[in-house]
């Protein structure tokens, strides 16, 4: 570690790295540090993993209010630590505790938050293509930062071709599934509805378990593309024809308090064709943006463990408890 | 105030209220039929308010909110304390009769009632509101009295001799139709309800007696007693108050 950072406590491991929390001795803040793993002697010998190169690679050069900033990168013999903006929880988390009830203000707010930072990503050529409530943090001033870039790079060239077994399964959209190799910024934008969908139903929309069953489920939610809606869908490298399970059941009634507005968005963001989704751009001026309830104040936003002040509220009501640590102490 | 309304339910309706009529909530009413009346409870009534096809029921209140986030580790009023918005509660219960509240809370300790609602065996509701109810009252009351008029204009008679009068011609034929009249309406009346229905009513009728007792209803009674035998009354009246008291109108009886 430098001299600059006081490591605190470890925070996480990760595939690739171990994450710990640090506190920035020249301006005070907390930070997060991720280490590199750097494994074998063998993988070593090739130089440090993909995933760590792709992400300082191009966190050095973006700067945007929702997207994680890379302040520092320190090389230190063998190992490389990336230095984080520290963020006190992500969605997943917030996604989980039933403590937390979303409302309609909350949920436009974190879709808002996501849209502008995938924007200037996409502005910039860039696919994130891990999009998840895992990696969407957030910290305590209520702000969304998208992160790990692991698997994000860039996109544009017409000849390049890419691997399709990206995104988790579950935020997978169906193109990548029949295993496109030249795809868009449309992926990140199908998950980004995944995303929506959790946050709304506090569940995975599409949780399958696997390739197919992902499609299965996603057929048994939207209906299957047909050949108007997706003309492109049979030329795709392992397209099979899949029959839904039962009827649809349609969105608004999935999404039972969901309005209308927002219901639209969603079936802009799952448009089957690729070419005729939303983009963040359009996404951003759809009318769910511009009605009632509107997005609230970033500070509103819930976060998971906020129950430690309503104790310490408890015990000054009650007033018996710190008489009595008086009288012992 | 009470000029007005009167005013509003003599004039004709005029205009096609057909359409008015069906948007107005007083005249809907919601039943769920796979959820048998005898099945609802304290505990679920509120669940049973808060159905898709209810009409009374906004999807996007509080309440669905809960519903679409599946949240369960905690009872709906728990967390309806915490948000804000249109939430329903429940108010009263006292089978086969359950008030719901659809209510606006700004805080946790803010809250605005908007409507109430009921259900009754099964059936959902509207409260009225007193303007409803009030006119509704007013317009039964006036009616007969306004085709009473009407019936009555009929048989006055000018002459300049004689000024006003009355002419009755058809005297007796009108009698034998309020009295064919009469007895139709009586025979209704038994059929209007059922064994079962009156059990139920009394049920709810003795709740609000132990709610309300008869002390501060009293008066009322006498009152209503009085009216009923004008004549009767009428003789010692001279020295008598017009409100009797009971002592008083036992010497009478």
């Amino acid at each position: 570690m430098s001299k600059r950072y006081e490591t605190v406590k470890h925070l996480g491991e990760g595939q690739f790295a171990n994450v710990y929390l640090a506190k920035d001795l020249e301006s005070g803040e907390m930070v997060a540090i991720k280490k590199i793993k750097l494994g074998s002697r063998e993988e070593a010998k090739d130089g440090i993993n993909r995933t760590a190169i792709r992400e300082i690679k191009l966190l050095k050069e973006i700067h945007h209010e929702n997207i994680i900033t890379l302040r520092d990168v320190i090389g230190h013999r063998t190992s490389i630590q990336l230095v984080f903006d520290f963020m006190d929880t992500d969605l997943e988390h917030v996604v989980k505790d039933h403590s937390i009830i979303l409302s309609p203000a909350h949920i436009k707010n974190i879709t808002m938050q996501m849209l502008l930072g995938l924007e200037f990503l996409h502005a910039h050529w860039i696919l994130h293509r891990d999009l998840k409530p895992n990696n969407l943090l957030l910290n305590n001033m209520g702000r969304v930062k998208l992160t790990d870039f692991g698997l994000a790079r860039f996109f544009g060239s017409p000849n390049r071709n890419y691997t399709h077994q990206v995104v988790t399964r579950w935020y997978r959209a169906p193109e990548l599934l029949y295993g496109a190799r030249s795809y868009g910024v449309g992926i990140d934008i199908w998950s980004v509805g995944c995303i929506i969908a959790e946050l709304l139903l506090r569940a995975p929309i599409f949780p399958g378990e696997s390739d197919i069953d992902q499609l299965v489920k996603i057929y048994n939610v939207l209906g299957c593309p047909t050949e108007e809606s997706w003309p492109t869908m049979k030329t795709l490298n392992s397209y099979v024809s899949i029959k839904p399970d039962s009827e649809t059941p349609g969105l608004n009634f999935i999404f039972s308090a969901a309005p209308q507005d927002l219901i639209d968005l969603l079936i802009g963001m799952w448009t089957f064709d690729p070419v005729k989704r939303l983009t963040c751009t359009q996404s951003l001026q759809m009318d769910y943006f511009k009605s009632q309830p509107y997005c609230c104040l970033d500070e509103e936003l819930p976060l998971p463990n906020q129950k430690p002040p309503k104790r310490t509220r408890r015990l000054e009501e009650d007033g018996s408890h710190p008489a009595r640590r008086l009288i012992f102490e | 105030m009470c000029i007005i309304w009167i005013s509003d339910i003599m004039m004709p309706r005029m205009g096609p209220p057909t359409t008015a009529r069906q948007e107005n909530p007083l005249y809907l009413s919601f039943r769920n039929p796979q959820w048998p009346a005898n099945q609802i409870y304290k505990e679920n009534a509120l669940e049973y308010f808060c159905n898709q096809a209810n009409t009374f029921y906004e999807m996007n209140s509080c309440n669905q909110q809960i519903i679409m986030q599946g949240i369960k580790n905690r009872t709906v009023e728990e967390c309806l304390r915490n948000m804000q918005g249109i939430q329903y509660v429940l108010w009263y219960s006292q089978p086969p009769l359950f008030i719901i509240c659809k209510q606006r809370r700004n805080s946790p300790t803010n809250v605005s009632p908007i409507s109430y609602y009921y259900i009754i065996s099964g059936n959902v509701h509207q409260a009225p509101d007193m303007y409803s109810l009030i006119q509704s009252r007013l317009l039964g009351a006036l009616e007969p009295l306004r085709n009473a008029f009407g019936e009555v204009t009929n048989y006055s008679r000018y002459n300049t001799a004689k000024g006003y009068y009355w002419e009755f011609k058809n005297k007796p034929n009108v009698k034998k139709r309020d009295e064919d009249k009469k007895d139709d309406e009586e025979e209704k009346l038994e059929e209007r309800s059922t064994n079962f229905q009156k059990t139920r009513t009394m049920m709810l009728v003795n709740q609000l007696f132990s709610e309300m007792p008869a002390d501060e209803a009293l008066e009322k009674e006498e009152v209503e007693e009085e009216d009923k035998k004008p004549e009767e009354v009428a003789q010692p009246a001279a020295e008598e108050p017009k409100f009797a008291e009971p002592a008083a109108r036992a010497q009478t009886k």
